[in-house]
């Protein structure tokens, strides 16, 4: 859009003024402070986008514009009241930047389309990263990092990495963590009822076993207690009834009966104390036998014996060694005698015993070997003579035998035959092949012509040159051409066969020719040519195998020889086996013979030398036995000794060496033992004078309790107390009598009831009181203890009950199971929001990446191009890929980063990316005036005449308008008007605006 | 010709268990009402059966969540049931998913005339009146929490029955549900003359012959189980002629207001809205109510409703007035569905930051729902937050994370908005 018109009606400082900008060109306007200038910037962005919330009053104005599409409009703002109208009149109250502008805001259009002094940074305006975000997200930058940071601000409020933050959030979750807990708790309620529910049973139904024990017991225990009370009483009744009982027993007892009896017990009782005396000294000793003190005592006299025989004894023990040394010496030398016999030449083992030897057994065999012998070396004497067999005539024919020769033979014949046929057939078909050149024989030729004339009649016929007589001589002819044709057919034909089975013939022929020539150990001829040279190889090969026949024949003899000489070789050798048999086998017998005899395996020969040797042998071998003879006498002899000690030793049971030194030690014992022994015989014959003593009393003892059981026979008693027993109640019959009723009487009192009385004195008569005493006993602890668990069982059904209504009554779980739920749902609903600002976040973050990436390249190329304009080529703009490093790069390729540039290079830089994003939005939406504010300030005068040629350029197209409060940058501007004939210049002074042209440029400049 | 007979059909009670997506510290006579509700809700059943004399109580699964292992649940359970016991009312009971059969477990006695069925297998037990038995009933409970058998086809009503009655907790149309899944044709097949099922919480009547009847469940839970909920009083005719009636029972109703926002300029006008088409409801529903202020519209007001601050304060205003009252209307959330003014759809043709923003936010509304769903995972999967508290994932679902994106898209065009504004003034 372009502005058309602009009608001041009454703002500001302005009243009732207009002003027409141009539409293609660049529109300078001056004004000095104060003038208006800053109203007039705020007229236009007023009429765009209305005016400001309490900005309104006293305010009027209406601006046309013509949009890009060629429409034109006009808005009309009067205070609150504000509409626009189209060319055709159309009024609409709608905003502007709402109906074509997809919502438009005021700010935004500051942003991209307005440009002020104070958006110029100088050298750090693309260092900073806020302001170079504000340049490449056309200033929307630090507004979505705004958002972004209010976004990480509620999330930072709402949730924390930190599970023990105190985040809204994540002080739900504990909360959660400590309902989950407490309903954990809670939930076990379940199960603790249904236990104390059970337990609740199992205590009620052990209180009612326990009740019914209790009662149980307590009863046999009062029956208990009346029947262990009235056992006092039955035990006396029991006693008095015995008593009765006796009494009834005793029928006759004599006057004096007692009396007698007393005197007995009398007697008994000193009878009894001197058998208690006696018995005493009895005890007190055990007498001994001689055994007991002399173990040895039936050895007396051996041992007296022996010791007299000591000193033999000792002489035989001394022998002994004596012998044995003997023994020793003859081993050694019966040894060594080995080594001094050559035939044995060995060391001889003495415990080997040489036995006797028959020596004419020896000189039988001996002689048998020597004539076996003897015998073998005659035999070979004999061995025939054996001649060897000359070599095979070999190589001389290679045809080996007769029918060989005969097959050979007539291959050859056959092969000469098949040569002379071949010939003949071969000159056949020479014959035959000069014939066979033509097919067309002599009877084609007649048939031909019978042909020609038969046509010929035909011709004539038609031609009318004949009648029909040259009919008839046509078919005669035409009949006979076909059969002379036929004729020379058959004739052609039957030569052609003929050829054809004489190539077969010869085929035949030659194949037959091969295989004997195969077959022929010689070359085989082909032709007639060869048969002269076969002839001549005929001749030779058939004296060869003459000659081969003959030698054949003298070789068949020889063999014949030879193998009679083999024949008696042969004999030869079966004689000479059996003679080999027979020697070996008196060889064998002799050797056999030694070794029964332990002899050194020697030949026969040397018999006499072998006899001579073993009587050495033999002889010292006797002189060994003699010594064992004496060894033998001597060890019986100290064997005998031995025994006889060994005899006495083990008598005496002591630890002892057979020795005689032993014996000599047990003799001195013996003479001890026997002064011992006449000291204890002494004891012995006492204690017998006792044990005499005793029996006499225990006689009187017997004659006593004689008399005492005649008086136990009047009473009928079995035992002396039962005497007592029964004579004292026979005494006392009356008083017991009287005690019986007695007793009887209080114990009916006691039980109470004739009834009672009678259980009672029955069960008291099974009279088990000890029982009934421990089950008293066990009863009277077990209701102490039942008692006891009573109350215990008691108290804990009383606290199960008091638990289980508790537990039914406990409906806390239902309030922590809904505050949970809600805790969730909090959880929930914050956590949605905490992901709706995640994602706003994300959003934001994408969105700032896809405008980088999308808008930056073609605004950088634009800004670029716009930089290049205004410093005539000086300068181009190079930006990093991650839009961090803004350079610039000069005519001559050096780089200078942002730091370097100067303030005015800067500007130009700002201007140029401003001035392009201005360009690229209007592009995507409309292009809309842009407005620019002093921003010359920093540029020097030729910089500003470079950046308004540019202006001039693109003002062009573009409408802009550059306000100024500078007269010589208004000034430079008409110059480069005038220079490029372009621009539309406005003053503003004291709310009045004047257009103006050059000349009043100038006198401005005189007159400032 | 039978006899005439009555029963009520409830399931699903769910005793004891918590109303969903409340907030917590909002404390009125709503806290102890609502811990109640469910528990109030079987008491009224076991009150209408005694009332109608009904004969017998069928119910078809979940009585209560077995996970929560609430004693008190099972008391207030073990309590009613001696209450119709003493009416002379028996009661059938079949085990459903939420309290499986392994899971019954605090072994309160019950009394006999209490009939439960055993898990897994069908079992039949007769209605007996007077020494006289009217009807069958056949019933499977779950031994398990789920159990993938086509149980229906296990019932047959067997010759002599004057009348057989079904119990099942089953998910009917759903071959793949792992709640006893089966057909219509299925429970057709099998001959009942009365299905009793449970399961699904809205009641329904599939089919009149036979009857197919869901009741639905005695209390709602939550501000998807809107509407009344009760039970069905079933009378059964001499000729076996069956008539179904339905009884509210919910002690706590759940309620939906909706308000257009586009005309109201400011909170006090907004709230004063709303308590006046409250009124309305007591009338309406006789009985205390849950309400979810639904807010639509494009207005001033959209800024105030769409933070936490706001809501908390329209929610406080208007339940600050609900205290005292025994029926009250409690409003328990707000659901903010008005937009700004702002329009986005112009602001996307705009190639500024904001353009840019939602061009970000349709690059990734517009992509299939598994992907959109798979990115908009993974940026949350990849905060620290999300690595560190793993825990989060129980709460996140996908139609929060979908809701939330949404809410991005004009969370973050409004505060872009708000940035130009600030400037501009």
């Amino acid at each position: 859009m372009k502005i058309t018109d602009l009608q001041l009606e009454d703002y500001g400082i302005y009243k009732n003024e207009s002003v027409q900008p141009s539409q293609d060109q660049l529109i300078v306007v001056m004004g000095e402070n104060e003038s208006g200038k800053t109203t007039l910037l705020n007229f236009i962005r007023d009429m765009l986008f209305g005016f400001k919330r309490g900005n309104w009053k006293g305010r009027k104005g209406n601006m046309a514009f013509v949009r890009s599409n060629g429409e034109k409009y006009r808005v009309f703002r009067d205070g609150k009241d504000s509409y626009f109208t189209d060319s055709k009149n159309e009024k609409s109250s709608e905003e502007l930047p709402q109906v074509w502008w997809h919502g438009l805001t005021r700010s935004m259009y500051e942003h991209i389309f307005a440009v002020g002094l104070e958006d110029l940074q100088g050298t750090t305006l693309l260092s900073d990263e806020t302001v170079k975000s504000r340049f490449f997200m056309l200033q929307g930058g630090d507004s979505l990092s705004d958002v972004k940071k209010q976004m990480q601000s509620r999330m930072n409020d709402l949730l924390s990495a930190s599970s023990q933050s105190k985040r809204k959030i994540n002080g739900l979750l504990q909360k959660k963590q400590q309902l989950d807990d407490e309903i954990e708790k809670l939930s076990a309620q379940e199960t603790r009822f249904a236990s104390l529910q059970k337990r609740q049973t199992e205590v009620n139904r052990e209180l009612t076993e326990l009740q019914a024990s209790l009662a149980k017991q307590q009863e046999e225990y009062r029956v208990l207690g009346k029947r262990l009370g009235a056992w006092e009483y039955y035990k006396k009744a029991r006693e008095i009834k015995r008593g009765l009982d006796l009494s009834r027993q005793v029928k006759v007892f004599p006057a004096n009966g007692k009396e007698q009896w007393n005197k007995l017990m009398g007697r008994m009782k000193a009878i009894h104390d001197q058998k208690e005396g006696l018995q005493e000294k009895i005890d007190a000793y055990t007498p001994k036998t001689k055994e007991q003190i002399i173990p040895w005592v039936g050895l007396e006299g051996e041992l007296e014996q022996l010791y007299v025989d000591l000193g033999q004894w000792k002489q035989t023990l001394f022998d002994k060694e004596d012998l044995q040394n003997q023994k020793k010496a003859w081993r050694n030398e019966y040894s060594r005698l080995g080594y001094t016999l050559p035939l044995w030449d060995s060391a001889l083992n003495p415990d080997e015993e040489c036995k006797s030897v028959n020596w004419s057994d020896a000189s039988l065999l001996a002689k048998g070997v020597s004539v076996r012998t003897n015998e073998l070396h005659f035999w070979e004497q004999r061995e025939p003579r054996v001649e060897e067999l000359p070599e095979a005539v070999q190589g001389k024919s290679v045809i080996a035998d007769e029918k060989e020769w005969t097959a050979f033979e007539n291959n050859a014949t056959r092969l000469e035959e098949i040569i002379h046929e071949e010939a003949d057939i071969r000159k056949m078909m020479e014959a035959s092949g000069k014939s066979r050149e033509s097919s067309y024989t002599f009877w084609f030729w007649i048939g031909l012509g019978c042909l020609v004339v038969a046509a010929a009649s035909i011709g004539a016929f038609f031609a009318a040159l004949s009648g029909t007589i040259a009919l008839y001589t046509a078919a005669g002819c035409l009949g006979a051409g076909v059969f002379f044709i036929l004729i020379n057919t058959f004739i052609s034909r039957a030569r052609k066969n003929k050829a054809g089975k004489l190539t077969r013939t010869m085929e035949e022929l030659e194949e037959e020719r091969k295989n004997i020539s195969r077959e022929l150990p010689v070359h085989a001829p082909v032709n007639e040519e060869e048969l002269q040279t076969f002839h001549n190889v005929l001749q030779e090969k058939r004296s060869e195998f003459y000659k081969a026949q003959a030698a054949l024949q003298a070789l068949s003899w020889k063999k014949e020889t030879i193998r009679q000489q083999l024949e008696s070789h042969k004999k030869w050798e079966t004689e000479g086996a059996e003679l080999k048999k027979a020697r070996d086998q008196a060889i064998k017998e002799w050797n056999q013979w030694l070794s029964n005899n332990h002899l050194p395996a020697v030949g026969a020969d040397k018999l006499s030398q072998l006899q001579e040797q073993w009587q050495k042998i033999y002889a010292a071998q006797g002189k060994g036995k003699i010594i064992d003879v004496l060894i033998e006498k001597n060890n019986a002899k100290l064997n005998e000794f031995n025994l006889r000690a060994e005899r006495i030793i083990a008598a005496t049971g002591a630890r002892l060496s057979i020795s005689p030194s032993s014996i000599a030690t047990i003799y001195e014992e013996n003479r001890n033992r026997n002064l011992e022994w006449q000291a204890i015989a002494e004891k012995n014959r006492q204690h017998a004078a006792f044990l005499e003593e005793k029996k006499k009393l225990e006689d009187s003892w017997a004659a006593c309790e004689h008399e005492m059981k005649t008086l136990m026979d009047f009473v009928h008693a079995a035992t002396p107390t039962e005497f007592a027993e029964r004579v004292t109640a026979h005494e006392q019959h009356d008083q017991l009598l009287k005690d019986w009723a007695n007793i009887k009487q209080d114990l009916r009192f006691y039980a109470g009831s004739e009834e009672e009385y009678k259980r009672l004195w029955s069960s008291l008569q099974t009279g088990e009181y000890d029982e009934w005493m421990d089950s008293y006993q066990k009863l009277e602890s077990s209701i102490k203890e039942g008692t006891g668990k009573l109350a215990a069982l008691q108290k804990e059904a009383g606290a199960l009950e008091n638990e289980i209504l508790r537990l039914a009554e406990d409906e806390s779980i239902t309030g922590k199971l809904q505050e949970r739920q809600e805790i969730e749902s909090d959880i929930r609903t914050e956590l949605q929001n905490w992901m709706t600002c995640k994602f706003t976040d994300y959003l934001l973050t994408d969105a700032q990446k896809r405008y980088e990436t999308g808008k930056r390249p073609a605004v950088l190329k634009q800004a670029n191009t716009f930089l290049e304009k205004m410093t005539n080529g000086k300068y181009s703009l190079s930006v990093s890929d991650d839009g961090r490093d803004v350079e610039l790069i000069d005519v001559a390729h050096n780089r200078k980063s942002a730091k370097l540039w100067s303030s005015g290079t800067g500007d130009q830089v700002y201007l140029a990316i401003r001035l392009a994003m201005a360009l690229a939005f209007g592009k995507q939406v409309e292009p809309l005036p842009v407005v620019l504010d002093d921003i010359f300030v920093r540029f020097d005068e030729e910089r500003q005449r470079q950046t308004l040629r540019f202006l001039m350029e693109l003002g062009k197209e573009q409408q802009i308008f550059l306000f100024t409060c500078h007269a010589r940058t208004m000034q430079i501007a008409h110059e480069v008007g005038k220079e490029l004939n372009a621009g539309e210049f406005i003053r503003l002074r004291a709310g009045k605006i004047h257009k103006e042209s050059a000349s009043d440029a100038v006198s401005a400049e005189v007159h400032p | 010709m039978g006899k005439h007979f009555s029963f009520i059909h409830c399931a699903d009670l769910h005793l004891g268990e918590p109303f969903d997506g409340l907030h917590s510290g909002n404390v009125g006579p709503w806290t102890e009402a609502i811990g109640k509700a469910t528990f109030k809700a079987f008491e009224t059943v076991v009150n209408i059966a005694a009332e109608k004399r009904a004969n017998a109580i069928l119910i078809s699964g979940d009585v209560y969540n077995s996970d929560h292992h609430s004693l008190a649940a099972q008391m207030a359970f073990a309590r009613e049931l001696f209450r119709a016991a003493q009416a002379g009312i028996q009661v059938f009971i079949i085990h459903g998913n939420h309290d499986p059969q392994e899971a019954w477990q605090a072994d309160i006695p019950l009394p006999d005339t209490v009939h439960i069925f055993p898990g897994n297998e069908v079992t039949a037990i007769p209605l007996m009146i007077d020494g006289e038995k009217v009807a069958t009933v056949y019933g499977a409970s779950y031994k398990t929490m789920h159990n993938k058998e086509n149980m229906a086809r296990l019932f047959h009503k067997k010759e002599g029955d004057e009348f057989a009655i079904g119990m099942l907790h089953t998910e009917v149309g759903n071959p793949d549900s792992p709640y006893m899944p089966c057909t219509v044709d299925d429970l057709k097949a099998s001959g009942m003359d009365y299905w009793a099922l449970g399961h699904e919480h809205t009641r329904r009547i599939i089919s009149e012959k036979p009857y197919i009847v869901y009741p639905g469940n005695a209390q709602g839970l939550s501000c998807k189980e809107q509407g009344p909920r009760g039970c069905y009083f079933v009378d059964v005719g001499a000729f076996g002629t069956v008539t179904t009636q339905f009884y509210p029972t919910d002690a706590i109703r759940w309620l939906d207001m909706t308000l257009d926002i586009s005309s109201i300029k400011n909170q006090e006008e907004l709230i004063r809205e709303v308590i006046k088409e409250r009124a309305t409801f007591r009338a309406l529903t006789e009985r205390p109510d849950i309400v979810r202020l639904i807010l639509t519209g494009r207005g001033p007001m959209h800024k105030a409703i769409a933070s936490e601050e706001g809501k908390e304060f329209i929610l406080q205003a208007v339940n600050e007035k609900e205290q005292f009252r025994f029926i009250f209307a409690y409003f328990s959330k707000i659901i903010d569905r008005t937009k700004p003014v702002l329009d986005l759809e112009e602001r996307r043709k705009l190639p500024d930051v904001m353009g840019e923003y939602l061009h970000s936010y349709d690059a990734i509304a517009s992509m299939k729902e598994a992907d959109r769903n798979r990115i908009l995972k993974e940026i949350l999967m990849d905060s620290p937050e999300f690595k560190r508290i793993p825990e989060l994932n129980d709460f996140v679902s996908k139609e929060m994370i979908s809701e939330a994106f949404e809410q991005a898209e004009i969370e973050g065009a409004e505060q872009i908005s708000l940035e130009d504004t600030n400037e501009d003034y």
